[in-house]
């Protein structure tokens, strides 16, 4: 949070509605993304009591289990999505491209699939979801669909790229919302979808606040509120009394009724909503650099694939020591490159470096391509830029910098500063004698910290060191399911 | 008697606001909100603010869903089975009990479900555990819900511990159920959080209860039970947990809760919690009256209070009245430091003079809004 934050949150709060703290978007939105919406029973944390699905408002598809904590008919209810959801994941796939990675060709799918959600704890239960699908077995008796397994294994893959600072496989409304709107609510306040939509665009003739505070009441999932599951149990009990203990479609499929009404406002109002939301996000136009993390995202999904095809998918659920030193790598690069990337695509989002002291602005005075100095053994050219800005400098000589028309180009350091009351000239020197674009005289030119190079590759030891090596076999990686008493 | 008189000033304060014992839950509750001098004077008044504000608009919902209730039941009741068989097979297990160590005694039945009910449970748990810390052959080796007596804030309050097991002539260990799954051997850390709180307070008392009955208090063990459904079904599994550091934290917050003496000295003369819970008094006079009382002991908003304070409500729509830059979470606070509205913030980003502490607020504003404004006419 910065001060542009506290200014854009006072103005929310002025006005009454929401306000752009970002004149992009920084996410790639799919024009056929899967919208999914999810409502637990209870706190069960393993199973969906209602799912609904598609990809497009109009083309909503639903399943609802009955009584979810049974497993047999959780597992129908999940194979439905299952049926639709494999054949929309893996489509994409079978569309390759071979780009050059150093010396291996890869073959990387054109496109992959987008999942939008309402919340984080939407994709925490698909996670868990995915945990408990694929691993099962579809062999011995009482064998599971494969279809499940698949389904598993997607989602379990997705809930974990979903770490991945910047990914766009998995939208998670929310935190879409969050990172581009300015709301007078607290972090906790805009978890609820149905409150941060209502603060951002709120009725005519109501106020953020007061539109808020209404649409906090109606929950979008997977958490019910317990006055809907109180109208929900005697359903259940009822549903549970008829069937005595069936489980067959046959059997169990006309029962559903009553509760399927019981849900029906309660998906196609989190349905309603993250549609909404959706294409008010999708509206704003796309961030230049979407397309290379699009890339990244194609790469991932291109990889899981290949795993599945090989291997049928099956992962640890625990990562080694070198995994997870690669894993924490690899977000940490993603995080600094999508913070560059996105401040120096969008100049709202440059503004807290400004105000940090950690990025200049200003009107390039003048240029002198041909200034020697000495390194080390002999003179070298060293251009210099000297640029007037409208604010005192604060970081030293000698800090790294890169200009942000060029921002994977060579190093820039501060050479001078000259601080005035009313601003300051700050000469900085490009790092190199190899011609480079270097910015013209009289035009505007900013200098920040940011830059958008490649991440270093990390290198490991051969052999994990003995801080790393664990003996004892970590837990994990089996099936959950389990037959001890306690599911209806 | 002193505690006497001064429950007997808790039921002042109280009236007929409604009542809620000290919980370890409400325990865990109150040690969030220690800066705010309502949820304090609460506390210690024993008001239940999840239900004072019945019947007006600012009542928060906190119901629970009845799956997640029975989820919870009936995985105590497969606890229970066959005299706790599950629970002592993994006590066997994991830690060494001998088979023939499978005395338990069930303390939530055959009492009152009252304060009296509660009291004779406290002294039936002490009798039980001098037998226990003395070696007694015969002595039991789990106390299901087992109860403790202690005074908080002056007043005489009781903890039920899930459970409490006991190897022969050993160590006693606290424990506590739940019902939220550990996968792969990982919990949701908030709840794994909660509970190890919980059962912390549970070996702290455990240990005061055997120092009272001479005993050595060493004999509660710091690592405590999690007894918790294994992976998807209601599998019971066991986990130990060292809590030495909890229990260190738990006994200071029983240090710092208010005397409910000192609450009622903080209160004008007349003002209690009883005339909010009015039912018949209309509810803009009983919000009135709740705002005087935070007026005169001062409460601290933040982000936490939405998912556990009854009056969380009340206290946002009375700072959003206000237009205080709490409303919007504790980074808005922390980011305008002696600014008390959000349109004195507006009126500092566009240039008004500051006063006294305001100015290296306004100084970030004006530039936060010279920026904004530079981005914009450059990206038209």
């Amino acid at each position: 949070m910065s001060h542009l934050d506290a200014l854009m949150t006072a103005e929310a709060v002025e006005s009454g509605r929401g306000q752009r703290t970002s004149l992009l978007c920084h996410r790639r939105l799919a024009r056929e993304p899967l919208v999914l919406v999810l409502w637990q029973l209870g706190a069960e944390p393993f199973s969906a009591a209602a799912i609904g699905w598609g990809t497009s408002e109009a083309d909503f598809h639903s399943a609802v289990a009955g009584d979810p904590r049974n497993r047999t008919l959780s597992f129908a209810a999940l194979l439905q999505l299952a049926q639709d959801f494999d054949v929309w994941f893996e489509a994409p796939s079978s569309r390759r491209e071979t780009i050059k990675r150093g010396k291996r060709d890869v073959e990387v799918a054109t496109t992959a699939p987008q999942v939008v959600v309402a919340n984080g704890a939407t994709l925490a239960l698909l996670g868990r979801l995915g945990r408990r699908l694929a691993y099962l077995p579809t062999d011995g008796d009482d064998p599971a669909d494969p279809a499940l397994v698949r389904l598993g294994r997607h989602l379990q893959f997705l809930h974990n790229h979903a770490h991945v600072p910047g990914q766009q496989l998995v939208v998670v409304m929310t935190e879409l919302m969050t990172g581009n709107w300015a709301t007078g609510q607290s972090n906790v306040e805009r978890q609820s979808l149905n409150a941060l939509d209502a603060y951002i665009d709120p009725p005519e003739g109501m106020r953020g606040f007061d539109a808020a505070v209404i649409a906090e009441e109606l929950s979008v999932g997977p958490l019910p509120r317990g006055e809907d599951d109180e109208k929900l149990e005697p359903l259940v009990q009822k549903f549970n009394d008829v069937r005595g203990g069936e489980t067959s479609p046959a059997i169990v499929g006309p029962l559903l009724g009553l509760i399927a009404v019981h849900y029906a406002p309660l998906l196609q109002r989190a349905w309603q909503v993250v549609w909404r939301c959706f294409r008010r996000e999708a509206a704003f136009e796309e961030a230049p650099s979407c397309e290379r993390r699009w890339f990244e995202d194609c790469r991932a999904y291109s990889s899981h694939m290949d795993w599945v095809e090989l291997t049928g998918g099956r992962r640890r659920t625990r990562k080694t020591a070198r995994q997870a030193v690669r894993f924490l790598h690899d977000l940490e690069s993603a995080q600094e490159r999508l913070v560059s990337e996105e401040a120096l695509d969008d100049p709202l989002r440059m503004i807290p470096y400004l105000l940090d002291g950690k990025a200049i602005r200003g009107t390039v005075l003048h240029v002198d391509r041909d200034h020697m100095e000495l390194a080390t053994k002999r003179n070298v050219r060293r251009p210099l830029v000297a640029i007037a800005c409208d604010e005192p400098c604060r970081m030293p000589v000698g800090k790294t910098l890169y200009w942000t028309g060029d921002p994977s180009g060579p190093e820039w350091r501060i050479h001078a500063v000259q601080n005035a009351s009313d601003g300051s000239t700050v000469t900085v020197k490009l790092m190199t004698s190899s011609p480079h674009p270097i910015p013209p005289p009289g035009e505007a030119a900013s200098f920040s910290i940011l830059n958008t190079k490649a991440p270093y590759w990390r290198l490991m030891p051969q052999e994990d060191p003995w801080t790393h090596r664990t003996e004892e076999e970590q837990p994990g990686s089996e099936h959950l399911e389990d037959r001890g008493g306690g599911t209806p | 008697m002193q505690s006497t008189d001064l429950s007997e000033r808790a039921d002042d304060l109280r009236g007929r606001a409604p009542r809620r014992s000290p919980t370890v839950r409400a325990l865990a509750t109150i040690s969030r909100h220690t800066q705010c001098g309502v949820a304090s004077a609460g506390f210690a008044a024993g008001v239940d603010f999840g239900l004072l504000l019945r019947g007006t608009d600012l009542v928060m919902d906190f119901g629970q869903s009845p799956f997640a209730f029975s989820r919870g039941k009936t995985f105590e009741a497969i606890l229970a089975r066959d005299d706790y068989e599950a629970v002592f097979t993994l006590l066997r297990e994991q830690l060494g009990f001998a088979p023939s160590d499978t005395r338990a005694v069930n303390l939530r039945k055959g009492f009152r479900r009252n304060r009296v009910g509660m009291s004779d449970r406290a002294i039936a748990t002490q009798a039980l555990l001098s037998r226990m810390v003395r070696g007694d052959a015969m002595a039991p080796n789990l106390v299901d819900g087992a109860v403790f007596e202690t005074e908080v804030g002056g007043v005489v309050a009781h903890f039920e511990a899930d459970t409490l097991a006991a190897r022969s002539g050993g160590e006693l260990y606290p424990g506590e159920v739940k019902s939220f799954p550990v996968v792969d051997g990982r919990a949701d850390p908030e709840k794994l959080g909660a509970a190890l709180d919980q059962a912390s307070v549970y070996a702290l008392l455990a240990m005061r209860a055997v120092d009272a009955v001479g005993g050595d208090p060493h004999l509660i063990s710091t690592k405590v039970l999690l007894i918790t459904p294994r992976n998807v079904g209601l599998t019971p599994m066991l986990s130990t947990m060292q809590v030495s550091r909890r229990m260190e934290r738990i006994e200071e917050l029983f240090a710092r809760v208010p005397d409910v003496r000192e609450v009622g000295e903080m209160l004008p003369e007349g003002l209690t919690f009883d005339l909010v819970a009015e039912a018949a008094g209309n509810p803009d006079g009983r919000l009135e009256v709740l705002g005087s009382i935070a007026e005169a002991l001062g409460v601290s908003y933040g982000d936490s209070c939405l998912a556990d304070c009854g009056l969380a409500r009340f206290c946002r729509s009375r700072l959003h009245a206000a237009d205080d830059p709490a409303v919007c979470g504790r980074a808005m606070t922390r980011l305008l430091p002696c600014v008390a509205t959000m349109a004195r913030a507006l009126e500092l980003s566009h240039g008004a003079s500051p006063v006294g502490r305001e100015e290296a607020v306004a100084l970030q504003l004006s530039r936060a809004r010279k920026f904004y404004e530079g981005a914009l006419a450059e990206s038209a």
